[in-house]
């Protein structure tokens, strides 16, 4: 991608660019976990220094939430959701177009701590007060990483903007609200969390530096617990924004190779509004073991959340039951997600009840249990939307072959990587931790937790094999491949500038299924 | 459902909702449960307002708009915005650096949008 492109206000373009760039830092971070995961093979310091790996997994987290998850999410949206309601361009380009910069330079002025005398930020992805403030964490590499995360979170905040309006303003006619494909919700609700609760996390990374660099901002009575729900107000949201987009893909593929309309639509939406307004309201489980927290009003809430992944579970289940399913590789990383995500949702709830979580609580199974969210859910789900939007976008198929390997491979390194760490935190290995002594015995389940690690390297250096002999000699897709249903796959692939030279109608949110069936039905 | 700022204020009823029940059911002793919860129903039901009072919550009429296909400008915004945030750190000669980034930067824009708005005019065009 030229350096002029980068100046485009083509929504695919600026989603693009938006979603190569998460993927570098997907990149980074994952030779982060690398290198966490070697150094916890075994007991007691062997590869990195005590305050190398604090600085190590703090970016590995920071790294993986705000440059990649968050901005990837935003970034398919900002490609996909003009296509699939049929405009021919993003409201507001140029402020989309911000916001792929503000995300690119908040990205290097974060990891540009490394190059600083002290060296990167050392205080967790969550950057807790008082561990943040000047004297405990001292060093510029903190307040870069200060910098750089309040610009890349305003980044998102700028990319969602720009396709909320997309929803609100541009729709195809005949595509009325309850007629747009269920990604487009899915973005409806992320963007709505990112409105409410990430202006939040920008206020208080601007409080975080005024802190540590004029003085006495949460150095106040209570200040340290103030941060905490400031923080998680952001952060709890944080986790749905980087999964509600995921749902809206894994729908689509799972109905598109089901060969089915997607069952249950209309509960499905309203399921996700009502989950996405739990999410917001669910912050205070990060802080069940302190005081002056209500536990009984953010268990409920959190337990409540069941409910609604519950429709969207018997959603994607009710859609395959009798449907004619082809397992290709989008498919195989849609099942990878339900099942994966199925397993942090679960464990979820012992972290959602108070008695249960005051035991998990800072634990490694803690660490267990968000990565089967972020990995098997976000991951795989995004892996999913790859597979299937690939041919969209570059005009060929990613070689299937590989793809079934990368879905396999990293699947199995996703149960072997994380499953472990349920175990070890359950015997009481504590997060955020360098190295443990060798008569805790806990050195079998790490290395089994290391190799797993590994193995998702390898699934996904197939994945950049893939990418790159397919954009070489992969077979060319045509405008649709999948038989796809929703109208990204009414244009060309790739779709030309514009989008669109003619539109078919739209009168469910499934157009193009529609016209098919009309289509056997005249057959007939 | 199928109006924009009706899910809006439905979204932020919830929203408010769910900060009124951690009040008046559970009891919630801390300030900024009921603040955030509450805020965030605030935003949603005035962007609701908003979209209803300035037709904006309205679909557009289709079709393409004039657009430059590249827009430096905007580009050169956003660096000189890093480079205020920046300068917070590095000083003020980085800051006063960035400020004047960011006006020739919303100048240019501003003569961009001008050239766009030509573009649309029937007389201009030719």
């Amino acid at each position: 991608m030229s350096v002029l492109a980068l100046t485009s206000t083509d929504h695919k373009r600026v989603g693009a660019a938006v979603v190569v760039a998460a993927f570098a830092f997907f990149a980074l971070g994952g030779a982060l976990a690398l290198l966490l995961r070697t150094e916890l093979a075994s007991a007691e310091l062997e590869l990195l220094s005590r305050d190398t790996y604090n600085q190590v997994f703090t970016l590995h987290g920071s790294t993986m939430f705000f440059l990649f998850a968050a901005p990837v999410a935003l970034g398919v949206g900002v490609y996909m959701v003009p296509l699939q309601l049929g405009a021919p361009e993003i409201v507001w380009p140029r402020l989309a177009l911000l916001g792929l910069w503000l995300f690119l330079t908040g990205g290097a002025i974060m990891w540009s701590g490394f190059l600083t005398e002290g060296g990167a930020a050392s205080f967790g992805w969550t950057a807790f007060y008082p561990l943040s403030d000047a004297n405990a964490t001292p060093g510029v590499g903190n307040d870069f990483w200060i910098i750089g995360v309040g610009l890349s979170q305003l980044a998102v905040i700028l990319l969602g903007a720009c396709v909320l309006a997309t929803i609100v303003r541009r729709r195809a006619p005949g595509m009325t609200l309850l007629r747009m494909p269920l990604f487009c919700w899915s973005q409806v609700v992320t963007v709505f969390m990112i409105i409410t609760s990430f202006p939040v996390l920008v206020v208080t990374m601007v409080l975080l530096w005024v802190d540590r660099n004029a003085g006495s901002v949460f150095d106040l009575p209570g200040g340290a617990s103030t941060y905490q729900h400031l923080f998680w107000f952001y952060a709890h949201p944080l986790v749905y924004v980087v999964f509600f987009p995921l749902v809206g893909v894994v729908g689509e593929v799972i109905a598109t190779f089901s060969r089915r309309r997607f069952f249950g639509y209309t509960a499905t939406v309203l399921s996700l509004l009502a989950f996405a307004g739990l999410s917001t309201a669910v912050w205070g489980h990060h802080m069940f073991t302190q005081a002056n927290v209500e536990n009984r009003f953010f268990s409920a809430t959190s337990t409540l959340i069941a409910v609604p992944a519950g429709i969207e579970y018997l959603a994607f289940i009710a859609t395959m039951w009798g449907g004619r399913i082809r397992l290709g590789a989008p498919m195989l990383f849609a099942l990878g997600f339900v099942l994966l995500f199925l397993i942090g949702g679960l464990t979820g709830i012992f972290v959602a009840s108070p008695p249960l979580d005051y035991h998990a609580h800072d634990s490694y199974f803690v660490v267990a249990h968000f990565h089967y969210t972020l990995f098997g859910g976000t991951v795989f789900g995004l892996f999913a939307a790859v597979y299937y939007w690939f041919p969209k976008v570059t005009g060929r198929r990613l070689g299937e072959l590989l793809g079934r390997w990368h879905a396999g491979l990293m699947f199995l390194g996703a149960l072997l990587a994380f499953i472990p760490m349920f175990f070890l935190g359950h015997e009481g290995m504590p997060r955020r931790v360098a190295d443990y002594a060798p008569f805790r015995g806990w050195e079998p389940l790490n290395v089994l937790s290391t190799v797993g690690a590994w193995l998702i390297f390898v699934s996904i250096a197939l994945f950049a094999a893939n990418v790159w002999r397919s954009l070489r000699e992969g077979a060319v897709a045509g405008a649709d491949p999948w038989e796809g249903q929703t109208l990204e796959w009414a244009t060309a692939s790739p779709p030309p500038r514009h989008n669109f030279v003619r539109l078919p109608p739209v009168r469910s949110y499934a157009p193009l299924l529609d016209l098919r069936l009309e289509a056997e039905e005249a057959a007939r | 459902m199928n109006r924009p700022p009706l899910v809006f204020a439905l979204w932020g009823a919830w929203l408010g909702g769910l900060g009124v029940a951690a009040v008046a059911v559970f009891g919630v002793p801390d300030p900024e449960t009921p603040a955030l919860l509450g805020g965030a129903a605030a935003v949603m039901v005035t962007l609701a307002v908003a979209l209803l009072a300035t037709g904006l919550g309205r679909r557009e009429p289709p079709g393409d708009r004039a657009l430059p296909d590249l827009s430096p400008p905007t580009v050169w915004l956003a660096l000189a915005l890093a480079l205020l945030a920046l300068g917070a750190q590095v000083g003020m000669w980085l800051v006063l650096v960035g400020a004047g980034g960011c006006v020739i930067g919303l100048g240019a824009l501003a003569r961009e949008r001008l050239a766009q708005r030509r573009a649309l005019d029937p007389g201009e065009s030719g």
